[in-house]
């Protein structure tokens, strides 16, 4: 196998586990590597090898870039707060006596299926080991979008009085939805 | 030196940035300017930097853009505010702690204890 062919190879493999642009970049990266181990001497064959094994196992730069991808840190982040943006609105609903809000059925059923999808997609991409798993948590972060909008709105047009905590739950349902809003385009393009 | 790369990854993030203070880099020439300055001392494997150079960017830390050179396209690196701030934070931090354990190490006698 020639040189130029390892490199390929290489970045075949890269480019099956990664996006187009990291992969781009460890091009660029690779090839200058390659072309300064010719200079000094080194055979074609030798020198693509010895670049390639700087860079490390396609797997493992992969699963490294996977691991501090934005995807699984903001699934992370945003599993961690969950609790807590629970605990509040929990308690904002039981204060003002949220059961007896006139929304209908649907609408509940419609955001008890929201709310688990959105989980279940958060913690697929904590644990993912690939690109695609781990970018997930754009999907999950809309979802949390769409559930913190739904809350608010529904706070805002049929709570009946604004308790203190319920004013909190809102603070803190805006806080994270633009959280989440400033996290999706850094997931998707990385 | 190989060995060290595990001991280096805990000072990564502080080196990256220090490699980017004197201007912009991409990623080939922060290994190689990481590896130059240290006398060949820190020469860490090229893939782990690359994926650091990422998660420093999202953090806001550094900025990256796009060139051609060569007929490649080349992501180049720079420090944001931000990304000073961390720096000349971490810089200050090191050098005391380095003075302290310099003066641990050192050859003069401890103090005595009652």
């Amino acid at each position: 196998m020639a040189g130029d062919d390892l490199i390929s190879s290489y970045l075949a493999d890269l480019g099956a586990r990664l996006p187009s642009g990291i992969v781009e970049e460890i091009a660029d990266g690779l090839i200058e590597s390659y072309e300064r181990i010719r200079q000094q001497g080194v055979d074609d064959v030798a020198a693509a090898a010895l670049a390639v094994h700087d860079f490390g196992d396609a797997d493992h730069l992969a699963a490294e870039f996977v691991r501090q991808s934005a995807g699984r840190r903001t699934a992370g982040l945003l599993l961690l707060s969950g609790p807590a943006v629970g605990l509040v609105w929990g308690m904002s609903l039981v204060v003002t006596r949220a059961w007896s809000w006139p929304i209908p059925l649907v609408a509940r059923v419609g955001f008890a299926t929201i709310l688990v999808s959105t989980i279940l997609a958060l913690a697929i991409a904590r644990v993912a080991r690939t690109w695609r798993y781990a970018s997930v948590a754009a999907y999950a972060a809309m979802g949390l979008i769409v559930l913190d909008v739904a809350l608010v709105g529904v706070a805002l047009t049929v709570a009946p009085s604004m308790p203190w905590i319920l004013s909190l739950a809102v603070a803190v349902s805006v806080s994270r939805s633009g959280f989440a809003a400033r996290s999706i385009p850094r997931i998707l393009v990385p | 030196m190989r060995h060290q790369a595990q001991v280096l990854k805990g000072h990564l993030d502080m080196l990256l940035l220090a490699t980017l203070a004197d201007g912009p880099r991409h990623g080939y020439a922060i290994k190689e300017a990481l590896r130059e300055v240290s006398g060949s001392r820190f020469d860490l494997p090229t893939g782990t930097i690359y994926p650091a150079l990422h998660r420093l960017e999202d953090a806001g830390l550094i900025r990256g853009s796009w060139s051609t050179v060569d007929g490649r396209r080349r992501r180049t690196y720079e420090l944001t505010s931000p990304g000073r701030r961390r720096l000349s934070g971490d810089r200050k931090a090191w050098q005391e702690f380095s003075c302290a354990v310099a003066s641990l190490l050192g050859e003069e006698p401890w103090p005595a204890t009652t």
